[in-house]
């Protein structure tokens, strides 16, 4: 129809003409491009550890340069005091304290019980719980090998093995540097009991779905739902209203113009915009970051189509009710807000209490989220994404409805 | 033939009345003026009957149609200016009037025409592709006014559409006024100057939401034994 | 001071006549600090994970049970190869798979060391890595637990954790302040920066600046009244974070507020300073959008840390308030700071807000 038409053509030249938007539907793409996959990072690469050494002994020695070793943790050295430890941590200079206490080596040797401390801020609890995790490994490492070159069974094995060889009285093992084991060859029956061997179960991960192990793999969808959401959500709510505030919308309200017509001017430019910007990202983050939609690429636009019709409406629904810019814009901001939040972009969903989850049953960002991972990065198959699929064209259906019906021509 | 009835049209918002019980009608061809000060519900009115406001009661007929149940041939039949001279300031003077005049249905091609001869008319044919932002108060309300007769209404409200102009470019757009009404529009306009009353066929003076007074600006002077419209108003202040 | 308390006067005005404005103002706040301190977190319950068992003995299925009693994962199905497996991540929704293999308690009591294999779904990184740490946590402890078992002798050595200032791992700690953040950026910030640009558009700027009030008094009177009222909001939050949430105020409760008032400060400044440089209230918005908010969320160290970051960002980061605030508010809730431990994040909040006044000013110079 000739009118919608000549609408659509009114709304891109209002956005072409208007510098601000065009950079912001521009820039801001890239910018969340390049920001946010490198910032948006839950991975802790960074522990600042320190040590006290009450002991300093060739094992805490040991134990100590065995961390230096380790890529994630950054040694502050070794501290004097519990005190100044204590400031450290309160300062946010070190994450996490080991302690040796004094005659550990000894206690060690004899069999005797003696304790680690370890001490960890614990303000970011999943740091701590890593970083403890990472330490008790590294040390529980260290004290198996250890564990496994003392254990009598070992001595007398060797002892004997050695025994039987040549009847030499060399000494069974470098790794006691300075330690002189007995050079007699008493020689223990190879019956005796010998103290069990604790056991270590390793854990070895393997990825899938994601060839380059990159953490953008996860983010990158994300800031193309956010994206696209905004475009289509927040730029066309506040477009609405300013018309509202300064007046230009009588003058199309005095017209026959049907309703229909008039949201559809507005929304089929504007859902254009969106699936440029959506076509943009995937241009990116193929090009720019190497990810290729794994699955079919005519779901995955068509999917985004309905997506966006959800954010549309509900855009114009807002402006709809709103009085003036100010009070639509704070709505959307609040639904915006909550929408990517609970969406699981930033942070799991899975930990989330029942209520909430109930919530995301109305949280259009949540089922997209989850459309665009399993097609993009797992390549699932139209069943897979059949679920969501209906949901958001439901929500399509119902929130235009109420936009168009919504909007009154002729204020009560 | 009546272009405009008003039978006890009222608005209330709330507990305040903006438009009390008011009734008139306004001839075919009519200039019809609706004159008072500031908050006297004017743009109210004006707004009820071009269909902008819903009336708490009473009942109109625009052009014969009802404006409670008939409100889309209304507005095929109406042209409105608005106080804000609501036009797209980020659109050119061409784009505005091309937009309107297709959403009114003109034929393409005649659109064009009618739209270079308009603004051939208001001298503003340079001015076709200049950004409404861009020129002046007193070409932007011109351009509000073509933009309103384009369709070539029956009927056309103007709301203090003389506001802010100085007084040359205000005669100047009388002059247009008188153009449009020659050819047989309707017109009714609302003002609070009371000299553009004397340009009117006829004018009503509203206060608090009603019609206080409605004639002829003669017969309204006589009545008040004034020179000037302005003295009718004053008068009757005070009583 | 007359016509400071004019303008002062005048925008309380505006504010409190736009009662719409006004009651979102303060009530989204609040349903915000509701909503994510309850639903931001990385703890995750009840993982849906799948299981491989290749073993299938007493070891293997006590692992799984102890997976399960965990509350960390559910299993929920059990898979007989890895074709399965992939179909249980694409089409069941499980977040991690774990193959145990052949002869499990065989290795354990012979071999003393197993390997399991886990398998992560890595669309989802921080899922994944969070879910690592739950299964190496579990198999920590059915380790420690097998060891204590067959140990003899009390010649161990042991090692004991600490979890300062946050005994009971309580991840809210780490987000309540940074979100008491967000929420205090949006409304200040948000807020303000609409305002000039409102008179801007409607024109009544330019009749405030042909009058003789000093363009102080302008910015100023502005500022106030939008601090005021995130004030009011950010009790509120307060107050719900200690008695809903349990954050702690082991710091002194006064240096809290006053912390909160520099940082309103610095926020509202922010706006204006926005709010300068806009022609009009959408161009405010968005640039409040993209140019406060998006940093807010990524920069200031409320997710994300920061210290994770690519060295640019972490410069970045330090020219917006929200960084400042959060390291500050943490230290004073929760480790007890006072005035001396935070008094150079204070100082770099106030410069930071005279400077954008400063700016703000001279902007306004530059529309005459």
């Amino acid at each position: 129809m000739r009118t919608i038409l000549i609408l659509i053509k009114k709304e891109f030249l209002q956005v072409f003409r208007n510098p601000l938007l065009l950079s912001i539907l521009v820039v801001a793409p890239m910018v969340e491009f390049m920001i946010f996959p490198f910032c948006a990072d839950y991975e802790i690469k960074v522990l600042n550890i320190a040590f006290i050494d009450n002991d300093r002994s060739q094992i805490s020695k040991d134990i100590i340069h065995s961390f230096n070793s380790s890529d994630i943790f950054v040694s502050k050295g070794l501290l004097t005091s519990k005190k100044d430890a204590d400031e450290k941590m309160k300062h946010d200079k070190i994450d996490l304290l080991v302690e040796f206490p004094s005659h550990f080596e000894e206690a060690l040797y004899k069999n005797e019980p003696t304790v680690i401390a370890v001490t960890a801020n614990a303000i970011n609890s999943v740091k701590a719980g890593i970083g403890t995790g990472y330490v008790q490994e590294i040390i529980g490492g260290y004290m198996q090998d250890f564990a496994s070159a003392h254990t009598p069974s070992n001595m007398s094995a060797a002892i004997a093995q050695q025994a039987s060889m040549q009847g030499n009285n060399a000494s069974f093992s470098q790794r006691e540097d300075g330690e002189r084991r007995s050079n007699s060859a008493t020689v223990m029956p190879p019956q005796t009991i010998t103290p069990p061997m604790p056991i270590r179960i390793n854990i070895s991960n393997i990825y899938w779905y994601n060839e380059q192990m990159n953490y953008k793999n996860l983010i990158v969808p994300g800031i193309l739902v956010i994206l696209v959401t905004l475009i289509g959500c927040y730029v066309t709510a506040l477009n609405l209203v300013r018309e509202k505030e300064i007046g230009t919308i009588e003058q199309v309200n005095v017209t026959p113009i049907r309703r229909w017509q008039f949201l559809l001017g507005k929304m089929i430019p504007f859902w254009l915009l969106g699936m440029a910007e959506f076509g943009a990202g995937l241009i990116i983050m193929k090009f720019v970051f190497g990810i290729s939609v794994q699955g079919s690429l005519p779901l995955l636009l068509g999917i985004t189509a309905i997506y966006l019709l959800v954010m549309l409406g509900l855009g114009f629904f807002i402006s709809s009710v709103s009085e003036n810019q100010l009070q639509s814009m704070f709505i959307v901001l609040f639904l915006f807000i909550v929408f990517v939040l609970l969406s699981g972009v930033f942070t799991p969903t899975e930990g989330m209490p029942g209520w909430a989850h109930k919530i995301n049953y109305l949280n259009p960002m949540s089922f997209y989220i989850e459309v665009i991972k399993k097609i993009i990065l797992k390549g699932s198959e139209f069943e897979s994404v059949m679920r969501e699929t209906i949901v958001l064209s439901v929500m399509a259906v119902i929130i235009n409805t109420g936009a168009v019906l919504s909007y009154r021509e002729a204020s009560k | 033939m009546n272009s405009i009835e008003a039978n006890q049209l009222t608005k209330k918002f709330g507990d305040f009345t903006a438009v009390d019980h008011i009734c008139f009608e306004v001839r075919e061809g009519e200039i019809f003026g609706f004159l008072g000060a500031n908050g006297a519900g004017k743009t109210t009115a004006i707004k009820m009957m071009s269909g902008l406001l819903l009336p708490t009661s009473g009942t109109a007929t625009i052009a014969g149609y009802d404006i409670l149940t008939q409100s889309k041939l209304i507005k095929r039949n109406i042209g409105y200016m608005s106080q804000k001279f609501s036009l797209y300031g980020d659109l050119t003077v061409f784009e505005n009037m091309q937009l309107f005049g297709t959403i009114y249905k003109i034929p393409r091609k005649e659109l064009k025409e009618r739209i270079m001869d308009s603004l051939r008319e208001l001298e503003m044919d340079a001015q076709a592709n200049t950004l409404v932002d861009s020129i002046p108060l007193g070409w932007k309300q011109k351009l509000a006014f073509a933009t309103a007769i384009l369709h070539r209404p029956k009927i056309v409200f103007l709301d203090e559409p003389t506001s802010g102009v100085d007084p040359i470019v205000r005669r100047e757009f009388w002059k247009l006024i008188y153009q449009a009404a020659s050819k047989g529009v309707t017109i009714l306009v609302t003002t609070h100057y009371m000299d553009e009353a004397e340009y009117c066929n006829r004018i009503s003076i509203m206060a608090e939401g009603q019609i206080k007074l409605i004639g002829t600006p003669e017969e309204l002077k006589k009545q008040m034994g004034v020179d000037t419209i302005n003295d009718v108003f004053v008068k009757f202040v005070k009583r | 001071m007359n016509a400071l308390s004019m303008i002062l006067k005048k925008e309380f005005i505006h504010i409190i006549r736009d009662t719409i404005t006004l009651s979102l103002v303060l009530a989204m706040p609040i349903a915000l600090v509701l909503l994510f301190g309850f639903t931001i977190s990385t703890d995750i319950r009840n993982a849906k994970i799948s299981v491989l068992d290749q073993s299938k003995d007493t070891q293997s299925k006590y692992l799984i049970d102890r997976l399960s009693a965990s509350g960390y994962f559910q299993v929920i199905s059990y898979p007989s190869n890895e074709m399965e497996i992939d179909y249980d991540f694409k089409n069941k929704d499980i977040k991690l798979a774990l193959i145990i293999p052949p002869n499990f308690e065989g290795s354990l009591s012979k071999e003393h060391s197993a390997t399991l294999q886990v398998i992560n779904d890595v669309s989802d990184l921080n899922v994944a890595s969070i879910l690592n740490n739950y299964v190496r946590a579990v198999v920590q402890r059915f380790t420690s637990d097998y060891n204590d078992e067959i140990k003899q002798g009390d010649g161990s050595f042991d090692i004991t954790v600490k979890m300062l200032y946050n005994p009971e791992s309580n991840s809210v700690y780490m987000f309540v302040p940074g979100i008491i953040t967000l929420i205090m950026v949006l409304v200040t910030a948000l807020l303000s920066s609409i305002t000039l640009a409102r008179e801007k558009e409607t024109g009544t700027m330019r009749m405030l600046l042909i009058t003789p009030v000093k363009k102080l008094y302008i910015i100023i009177g502005k500022v106030i009244p939008y601090m005021i009222i995130s004030f009011i909001s950010t009790i509120a939050i307060l107050v719900i974070s200690v008695t809903v949430f349990k954050m702690p105020i082991n710091g002194s409760l006064l240096m809290l507020l006053f912390l909160c008032v520099i940082f309103m400060l610095t926020a509202a400044s922010f706006g204006m300073l926005i709010s300068s440089i806009s022609r009009t209230q959408v161009d405010a918005m968005m640039i409040t959008m993209m140019g406060l908010f998006l940093p807010t969320v990524l920069l200031s160290g409320f997710l994300f840390p920061l210290n994770s970051m690519p060295m640019v960002f972490q410069v970045l980061a330090n020219i917006f308030p929200a960084k400042w605030f959060i390291l500050a508010i943490k230290d004073v809730m929760i480790k007890g700071s006072g005035f001396f431990d935070i008094w150079l994040y204070l100082l770099i909040l106030f410069v930071m807000a005279v400077v954008f006044i400063i700016f703000s000013i001279s902007r306004l110079d530059k529309r005459n």
